[in-house]
């Protein structure tokens, strides 16, 4: 009970965080949801991949926010608002110019996560998307790929 | 006993009413657009539809004369708004409008880039798409609406062999 409030209240953090920056000029934001994966996955041929259509139908929602006022300090009010403690971090990516951390929640055996946290904050931009539902890491970049979205070209590094 | 009735029935209507009249509807929101200076409209109706679909222009590929004539034997009609620098009333019209589709609709898609904000909305009964509502808003009150209304359903979507073509390419 107290592991479901948790998480609940963990999701509400970045609901929130999100909330607060999506009718803001200086982001771009997009949100894409349940019903949308829903209907891909039905309108997708049938020789796809099933774990690709199972993860689609299976996914909750997607969420990007991005801007490229102040990166840094949106990078870090982010981490400092969404309590990152309560991830997993899957990989973390880091340059001269830019941080990249992939952060997962509530793993099965390795390859399934039940939310994918993207946080990407550097000189020239911030970026935070947020996957929701069964995801297949290993299915993840070839779906990225299909899907085609700007801002989720980070995630092709999990091909790596 | 029939005051009682009488007292009720008017209260229940009241309440129902209500109940199903949140915000404002997709067809309200048009007919108060279209009042605006600057705006433009169109309803096409399914037998213009049908028309267009079989007369499809012929600087067309072939693929997308059959995906205009599949499609176009299940829209039932179309209506576009298009509205430049409208009053502010819209914006209060919007949000009204944004209440109604979220107690009726399914929200697809929500995107805002600097001064524009897209939403993409479906209204589903079981395996039939009842309504298809597409939106963009601009600070400036600039507005153009998509308000599409068909009896396609999933099945036939996914048998159309375009859909299989474009995938494919």
């Amino acid at each position: 009970m107290s592991f479901t409030l948790g998480l609940q209240a963990q999701n509400d953090a970045i609901s929130k965080y999100f909330n607060q920056y999506r009718d803001d000029d200086r982001f771009t934001m997009v949100s894409i949801n349940q019903k949308m994966f829903e209907l891909i996955a039905n309108l997708t041929e049938e020789d796809t991949d099933d774990e690709v259509l199972e993860m689609l139908s299976e996914l909750k929602g997607l969420k990007i926010l991005m801007t490229e006022e102040s990166p840094k300090s949106f990078y870090n009010e982010a981490v400092a608002k969404i309590n990152t403690k309560e991830y997993e971090e899957l990989m973390t990516v880091r340059d001269k110019d830019q941080n990249i951390q992939f952060l997962v929640k509530d793993q099965q055996k390795g390859k399934i996560v039940n939310e994918l946290l993207l946080l990407v904050g550097g000189e020239d931009e911030f970026v935070l998307i947020s996957f929701e539902g069964k995801i297949y890491l290993n299915k993840l970049s070839k779906l990225v790929k299909n899907l085609d979205i700007d801002g989720l070209e980070s995630l092709e590094h999990l091909d790596k | 006993m029939k005051k009682i009735l009488l007292l009720i029935i008017p209260l229940f209507l009241l309440t129902t009413n209500n109940l199903n009249g949140q915000g404002l509807s997709v067809k309200k929101f048009g007919n108060k657009l279209i009042k605006e200076d600057q705006a433009y409209g169109v309803r096409i109706p399914n037998w213009l539809i049908n028309n267009a679909g079989k007369w499809s222009s012929i600087d067309l590929e072939e693929q997308e004369k059959e995906m205009i004539r599949e499609l176009s034997k299940d829209i039932k009609k179309i209506r576009i708004i298009v509205a430049s620098m409208a009053s502010d009333q819209v914006k209060e019209d919007y949000n009204s409008l944004r209440t109604h589709l979220k107690s009726q609709y399914d929200n697809l898609i929500e995107a805002r880039s600097e001064d524009s904000k897209l939403d993409l909305w479906i209204k589903m009964k079981n395996d039939e798409i009842k309504s298809l509502f597409f939106s963009v808003i601009d600070d400036d009150n600039s507005v153009a609406f998509f308000d599409i209304k068909t009896k396609l359903t999933m099945e036939k979507l996914k048998g159309m062999n375009f859909f299989q073509e474009l995938e494919a390419l």
